[in-house]
């Protein structure tokens, strides 16, 4: 069944406008996290979008292994001293940001690109951790609704030049899923926690 | 993840066996012929819906539980829609060209979508492997290539294929497996080396007062056996490629290839050298006959005559 997403691909893995979108909404579910974040994140965060979209431009090779390896358990570090723990609001989402950033760095396969839109839900979900105004229901609506388009283009074999080719069918899709969601809404059991 | 996806693999393929409907060519994809499961990308969209409902529960937050449900809604929606991308897709196995052995044989799909909606991404595989993909668009059709190897003489029976589609979000894999009834001829592979057609009807062979060279009628391209008596030596004096004079009177005299005059050869080597005979003849213009055990071919030439002669050679028992 997992054939069905062969990662084996020639050429690169996503077109050079694709991928610019993808580093963009990446960019608009992480941003509002960004006052919250410690400044060397933020600066580790944008370093590696624009490292991995100057990457793509030119056709250089993504930083080796034993780099990304020394990022992310410096980034791990960094927070847990920021912090006092890994787990948690503040620090939880610091990790999600410091792991989407450095998977901007290592997408070899389709899988690495799935994993980096997962990555762009959870960030754009926990939002609603800190802020539940109307404004920000929109904003990651249409954050929610930008990571599905891509996604509809990021899982292809031979992904489509346009990254917004299935726009349409996104809408469609979230519209239909509506109704379905408020039923998991109402009905879903609920496990009260006792805080 | 990935045990987890192999036990599930391995269960759809037992499920596979029981139910497992392998629709025959031409076939209209329905229903009851299209089998759903999530792939590993799925998997991992449950698990992240799984961390993102523990958030919800953890911080009784409603409105994550709503962008929760909102994606699991989408993920159960796009079942459907991946579903849809192949039910009433029409597919014909197309007769593939024969081939000689030794090379590739290809097996030509042709989708057709009579459905007002487009059907992108629609692949073909074989043992969990991608071999083609294509896009089919409303009310037209696509095609898709199955390439195999040849290695005997005869009929080759294409495998069952299956032909899936993981749109439109790359959660749940649909497909249909089916079987191609469209064989490919595999003709003999003709023997290489100078091989001279049976002689007495070749070229230099005396007949009916005619020296053989009489009409001149054009040259062709030489080949290996080519009597040197023919070969147009001022063409390879100029230094260009080597010709061979073709004469008109080598056209009456029809000759027989002919199974039995070959009996010291192996069995697969007469159809070898018969085979590179009725090429040789039939580009040399000549008329031609064929004798197999059990049935003669009249002699006659063209692309036709060819084809029924190497035909006759590659179905030999």
């Amino acid at each position: 069944m997992t054939a069905a997403a062969p990662t084996s691909s020639r050429g690169p893995l996503l077109s050079l406008p694709t991928l610019t979108t993808l580093l963009l909404i990446t960019a608009l579910a992480a941003a509002p996290h960004a006052p919250r974040l410690p400044a060397w994140l933020l600066v580790l965060a944008v370093g590696c979008g624009l490292w991995r979209y100057w990457a793509a431009r030119r056709g250089e090779r993504l930083p080796p292994g034993w780099l990304r390896t020394l990022l992310t358990v410096g980034a791990a570090a960094g927070i847990y001293l920021e912090h006092g723990s890994l787990l948690g609001r503040d620090p939880g989402t610091a990790l999600l940001v410091a792991m989407a950033a450095l998977k901007l760095l290592e997408m070899r396969q389709r899988r690495d690109v799935h994993v980096l839109m997962y990555l762009g839900y959870l960030l754009a979900a926990t939002q609603f951790l800190y802020d539940q105004s109307i404004g920000m229901i929109v904003y990651l609506a249409l954050t929610g609704w930008a990571l599905t388009v891509l996604l509809m283009v990021a899982h292809q074999a031979r992904p489509p030049a346009n990254p917004w080719r299935h726009a349409h069918l996104a809408t469609t899709l979230l519209l239909q899923a509506i109704p379905v969601m408020l039923i998991l809404f109402v009905f879903f059991p609920r496990v009260a926690v006792t805080r | 993840m990935t045990a987890a996806t192999s036990v599930l693999r391995r269960q759809a393929q037992r499920w596979g066996l029981r139910l497992g409907r392998r629709l025959a060519t031409p076939a209209t994809l329905v229903y009851r012929g299209i089998y759903v499961l999530p792939t590993r990308n799925g998997l991992m969209f449950a698990g992240m819906l799984f961390v993102l409902w523990l958030t919800a529960i953890n911080y009784g937050n409603n409105l994550i539980f709503a962008f929760t449900f909102l994606l699991a809604s989408v993920a159960l929606v796009s079942i459907l829609h991946t579903f849809r991308n192949l039910r009433g897709l029409q597919v014909t196995a197309l007769p593939p060209e024969p081939v000689f052995v030794g090379e590739t044989a290809v097996f030509p799909l042709q989708l057709r979508n009579d459905s007002s909606v487009a059907r992108p991404a629609v692949g073909l595989e074989l043992e969990r492997t991608l071999i083609d993909l294509t896009d089919v668009p409303a009310r037209s059709h696509a095609g898709l290539l199955l390439r195999r190897p040849t290695l005997r003489r005869g009929l080759l029976q294409p495998p069952a294929v299956r032909i899936f589609t993981i749109f439109p979000l790359g959660l749940f894999h649909a497909w249909s497996t089916l079987e191609l009834n469209q064989p490919c001829l595999v003709y003999p592979a003709p023997e290489t080396g100078p091989v001279p057609l049976p002689a007495g009807a070749s070229s230099g062979g005396k007949r009916q007062g005619r020296s053989g060279q009489d009409d001149f009628q054009e040259l062709r391209r030489y080949r290996p056996g080519d009597s040197p008596r023919h070969v147009a030596w001022r063409v390879v004096a100029r230094g260009q490629d080597p010709q061979t004079k073709v004469f008109g009177g080598e056209n009456l005299m029809p000759i027989w290839l002919d199974w039995n005059r070959l009996a010291t050869l192996p069995k697969e080597a007469r159809i070898a050298r018969l085979c590179r005979w009725v090429l040789d003849a039939e580009a040399s213009g000549q008329r031609y006959g064929l004798r197999l055990p059990g049935q003669e071919i009249a002699p006659g030439s063209g692309a036709e005559h060819r084809r029924r002669c190497l035909q006759a050679l590659a179905l030999l028992p």
